[in-house]
């Protein structure tokens, strides 16, 4: 159990060493091709016929890598995370931009929080049950024709019944 | 040949590499790779790349340590060699595969339905 919560984190950490790990496998799958070529060459092989050979028991280069991955590191995790990092770094490549585009969120997000919680208030002060009932005294009306201004909005303290 | 070779049934490659650096200390991938071979008489059908992947879990797993090495021709290659809870780790598992095969030998050992009288 312990040793499976362990894999998990170290699959999941391996996502922020992505480029060491798959250097280090390179090497070691080079280093395995030349272990087995040289003791094709010595069982009598020509150069060519052990490189040929050793690819063949290997399952071939590109396979091993991926299946190599596959196991290290969260695969269904992997792919959005690298998606995230590259957008990070074109945004960083020209910052005037990323600048202009949070900017243009920031306001975009404020300023529709703004009209949704006055537009919400103003239904709730319509539609809420206790606020129209007769101790309500003001009538949706006065709201409608007072709409254009945020302080019409606000209840004044005489609206409500002692 | 008659017989095609044997698939490795999931998990078995762990064990089989477990067992390998037990007995044979420290070792790269491709010399775990030719030891499992020739401990099964070329009869499973390995490819020794898929060694790779059994390794990775192993060591994620803490049952294996890695450190890069020189080979005996002079070649750099990383060498595996079997931790302490490895160790453990092996005892369990090959224990159960023991008991798994026996009562597989014991139920196919059961006479087949001609034989009956």
């Amino acid at each position: 159990m312990i040793d499976r919560l362990r894999q998990s984190l170290q699959r999941f950490l391996s996502l922020f060493r992505r480029a060491g790990l798959d250097q280090e496998h390179d090497a070691e799958v080079a280093a395995h091709l030349d272990l087995a070529i040289d003791e094709n060459r010595k069982n009598g092989m020509s150069d060519e016929e052990a490189r040929r050979q050793a690819l063949i028991r290997l399952g071939g280069v590109a396979q091993t890598k991926e299946n190599y991955r596959d196991y290290r590191s969260i695969a269904w995790l992997e792919t959005p995370f690298r998606d995230f990092c590259f957008a990070l770094r074109i945004l960083r490549k020209s910052p005037g931009f990323c600048v202009f585009a949070i900017l243009a969120l920031a306001l975009g997000i404020g300023f529709s929080s703004i009209v949704f919680s006055i537009f919400l208030r103003n239904a709730a002060v319509k539609f809420a049950p206790v606020w129209s009932s007769a101790r309500w005294r003001f009538p949706c009306s006065y709201w409608s024709l007072q709409g254009s201004s945020f302080a019409a909005l606000l209840p004044s303290p005489t609206s409500i019944p002692a | 040949m008659g017989h095609s070779k044997l698939d490795l049934l999931q998990g078995t490659l762990d064990l089989m590499v477990l067992q390998t650096l037990a007995s044979m200390g420290p070792l790269h991938g491709y010399g775990i790779a030719r030891r499992i071979e020739q401990a099964s008489g070329d009869a499973i059908l390995l490819n020794q790349g898929t060694i790779y992947a059994s390794l990775v879990r192993l060591q994620q797993r803490g049952w294996i340590s890695a450190e890069w090495g020189t080979s005996d021709n002079n070649r750099k290659a990383k060498f595996y060699s079997i931790t302490k809870r490895g160790r453990k780790q092996l005892t369990e598992d090959a224990a159960y595969w023991q008991r798994l095969s026996s009562v597989m030998d014991r139920v196919l050992a059961l006479p087949g339905e001609e034989a009956e009288p």
